[in-house]
Formats: C-alpha cells, sequence, structure tokens
C-alpha cells in the first residue's frame, strides 16, 4: 500500500498560515514554506532500515552466551600450558592468556544480559503500561 | 478504510506504522519503501497512530497526557497552547486524569496529542467507539480540518456515514483484501454488497448489524 503526502504548492505559498507550525518545527529544515509532506519525505529518505531487528538481537545474545562459554575456557587451557612447564617465561605468556580469557568472559557477560536484559525489559514496560492503562479504559 | 470486524484494518494500520511485519508486500511512505523500519524512527519522523480505543493514559492528567508529545522538539507551554487552541474544551480539564473525562473528550485528548507533534502521516483507529453520533460528527470535522493543513489522514471506521462524508477516498477491506475503492460517494452506495458481498459467513451478521447502524 503507498501512502502518497502531496506536497502543495499553496502551502509553500502561503506561509502565513503556516507561519507557527514552520517555525517551531525544526531548525534544520531551515528555508521557511518548506512543506511538512517535504520535510516528511525528506526525513524518511534519511531513515536507516535496519534488517530485521530481532535477528541482529539473538544473533548477538548468542555470541555473548558463546563468549561466555569460550573466556573460561581459554583460562582453563591457559592453566594447564602454566602447569606442564617449569619455564617461567612460558608461564607469564599462560597468565597473559589467562587474563584475555578473563577479559573475554566479562565482555561476553556484558553483551549477553545487554541483549538478554533488553528483550525481557521491553517486556516488562509494556505489561507495566498495559497494566496502568486497563482500570481507567 | 471500510471493513466489517476482523476484516485487517487495525493489523494494516500497525503494518504501517512498523509495529508488525508483514509476511507479503511492502510499505511505502513519501516515495521510500519503509517495511520493517523501527516504529519508533518512524513516529519521530511524523507518523502518529491513535490505536483503536484512545491511546492515551488514563492515570495521568490531561496536561502530563500532552507533555508526552514533546520528543519533536515542541517545548510543553506550546504543545499545551496548541491543544488548548484546537479543542478549548480540553483547557479546563488540563488538571484532570484523563480517564475521568467522557468519551469523546478522551479522544478530543488523543487528537490534540496527535496533531501537537505535527505529524505528516496520521493514522486514526475508529475514533467513534462508543461516541454519540454527535460527538462523531464533530470530531470528523476535526479530522477534515487536520487534513486541509495538509496532513495525510488514513481512518478505519465502521460508522461509515459519519467518515465518508469528509473523506477524500474511500476502500472497503474484507478478509484482508481490499474489494472496493474510489470516491466516498461511490462507495457508500456500494457498501452493503462489498461488506457481504466479499465477507466469509462468520463477519456477516456483523457487517449487517453495522448497516442497521447507519
Ligand atoms: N499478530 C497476529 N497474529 C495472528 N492473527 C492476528 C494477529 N493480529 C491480528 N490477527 C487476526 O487478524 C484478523 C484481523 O484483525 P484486525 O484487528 O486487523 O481486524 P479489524 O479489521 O481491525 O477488526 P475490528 O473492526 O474488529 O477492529 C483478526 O482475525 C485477528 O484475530
Ligand atoms: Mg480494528
Amino acid at each position: 500500500m503507498t501512502i502518497e503526502t502531496t506536497s502543495t504548492p499553496t502551502a509553500a505559498g502561503g506561509p502565513a498560515d503556516q507561519g507557527g507550525a514552520t517555525s517551531t518545527t525544526t531548525a534544520a529544515s531551515g528555508a521557511a514554506g518548506v512543506s511538512r509532506a517535504d520535510q516528511f519525505r525528506a526525513e524518511i529518505a534519511t531513515l536507516r532500515i535496519r534488517d530485521p531487528r530481532a535477528r541482529t538481537e539473538l544473533v548477538l545474545l548468542r555470541l555473548g552466551a558463546a563468549l561466555l562459554v569460550v573466556g573460561p575456557l581459554v583460562s582453563l587451557i591457559a592453566y594447564f600450558v602454566s602447569h606442564s612447564t617449569t619455564n617461567p617465561l612460558q608461564q607469564r605468556d599462560a597468565i597473559v592468556i589467562a587474563l584475555i580469557g578473563v577479559a573475554v568472559t566479562i565482555g561476553g557477560a556484558a553483551v549477553f544480559v545487554r541483549y538478554s536484559m533488553a528483550a525481557f525489559l521491553r517486556f516488562w514496560l509494556a505489561r507495566l503500561l498495559f497494566d496502568r492503562q486497563r482500570p481507567g479504559a | 478504510m471500510l471493513g466489517p470486524n476482523g476484516a485487517g484494518k487495525s493489523t494494516l494500520l500497525r503494518v504501517i506504522s512498523g509495529l508488525h511485519q508483514p509476511s507479503a508486500g511492502e510499505v511505502l511512505l513519501g516515495g521510500r519503501r519503509t517495511t520493517g523500519a523501527d516504529p519508533v524512527d518512524l513516529a519521530r519522523r511524523g507518523l502518529c497512530l491513535i490505536p483503536e480505543g484512545r491511546g492515551i493514559f488514563p492515570t495521568l492528567t490531561v496536561r502530563e497526557n500532552l507533555w508526552m508529545m514533546t520528543y519533536r522538539g515542541v517545548s510543553r507551554a506550546q504543545v499545551e497552547e496548541r491543544a488548548v487552541a484546537r479543542f478549548p474544551r480540553l483547557g479546563a480539564r488540563l488538571d484532570q486524569p484523563a480517564g475521568t473525562m467522557s468519551g469523546g473528550e478522551q479522544q478530543m485528548l488523543a487528537l490534540a496529542r496527535a496533531i501537537v507533534s505535527e505529524p505528516a502521516v496520521l493514522l486514526l483507529d475508529e475514533l467513534s467507539m462508543g461516541l454519540a453520533p454527535r460527538v462523531v460528527a464533530d470530531l470528523y470535522a476535526t479530522v477534515r480540518a487536520i487534513a486541509d493543513e495538509h496532513v495525510t489522514i488514513i481512518v478505519v471506521e465502521q460508522f461509515a456515514a459519519a467518515v465518508l462524508e469528509v473523506a477524500d477516498t474511500a476502500a472497503v477491506l474484507v478478509d484482508g483484501r481490499f474489494v472496493a475503492s474510489g470516491r466516498p460517494a461511490d462507495i457508500a452506495g456500494q457498501l452493503s454488497g462489498a461488506y457481504l458481498g466479499g465477507a466469509s459467513a462468520p463477519a456477516r451478521d456483523h457487517a449487517s448489524s453495522g448497516d442497521g447502524a447507519r
């Protein structure tokens, strides 16, 4: 379905009746007499449309979960590397690798919480709004 | 946009405003494909949906309801001023909880909230629900006045007579498909045929009761 916003020559020609409106809409559109429809068309043109949004969130959620698993694994491997040698240089490398593992775990946890909480909080907020609507409606 | 209960009118409005993903087809706004756009992004750019059954916050005051619309960079004072200029009745009720107003006043508030944000496209879903014919006629006179200020408006309505009087174009939706569209006068004539001819059995009694109301 197509919604045609009609750009009207009368609106452009007669800014007097629109004066209050155009002056307040936005500083960005600048020139007086730019009709609301043209402004809308311009703003829609700059709209960034993400591909199905839920999908990227799901991917990030899984990435976070994967990092949560990989991080401790890296640290564990570093432990065995350190354990199986008496060479202090190699052990220091192992310490660095273990710290990277910890960092990856923390990063993964942050991503995971962010994207699992986002979904949860949105649901919770919607629920809250709905509950507030009911008594009066 | 007219049609029997369950025709998909509200669903179509939700698809246009980005709240639903269509399984097929696409939405074009101002010449641009906006299917799958974030509803928040569309709202910020001036697409406004007034959902079925008064999209207001009943426990907040009228004033607070209006303040919600300051996101487009309009100040609170301006928002109040514009709303009261259009609906003087709201002026006396600014500090009253919105849910305690009459149905007609609540719809006025819903409309006021929509127009203070200076929408470019306004989607109205059954403004007339539960209102007296007189109030409905007044509301649609206001809707016409808003449309005359170059706002594109799509109205979904069961109360066909009231809206056909002010509409530029009319369309009948049955079972998710447009079965008729054209000038309101022509549609008014075909209305009962379009409702009854294309509708599935369960929609039939709704359609005839709708006709009775007309
Ligand atoms: N998310 C959904 N998933 C599946 N079915 C849905 C969904 N949303 C709506 N429907 C169904 O689609 C049909 C159309 O619903 P819609 O609310 O658009 O009807 P309507 O034309 O607005 O009717 P009314 O005049 O009663 O408001 C209904 O049968 C409804 O149950
Ligand atoms: Mg509906």
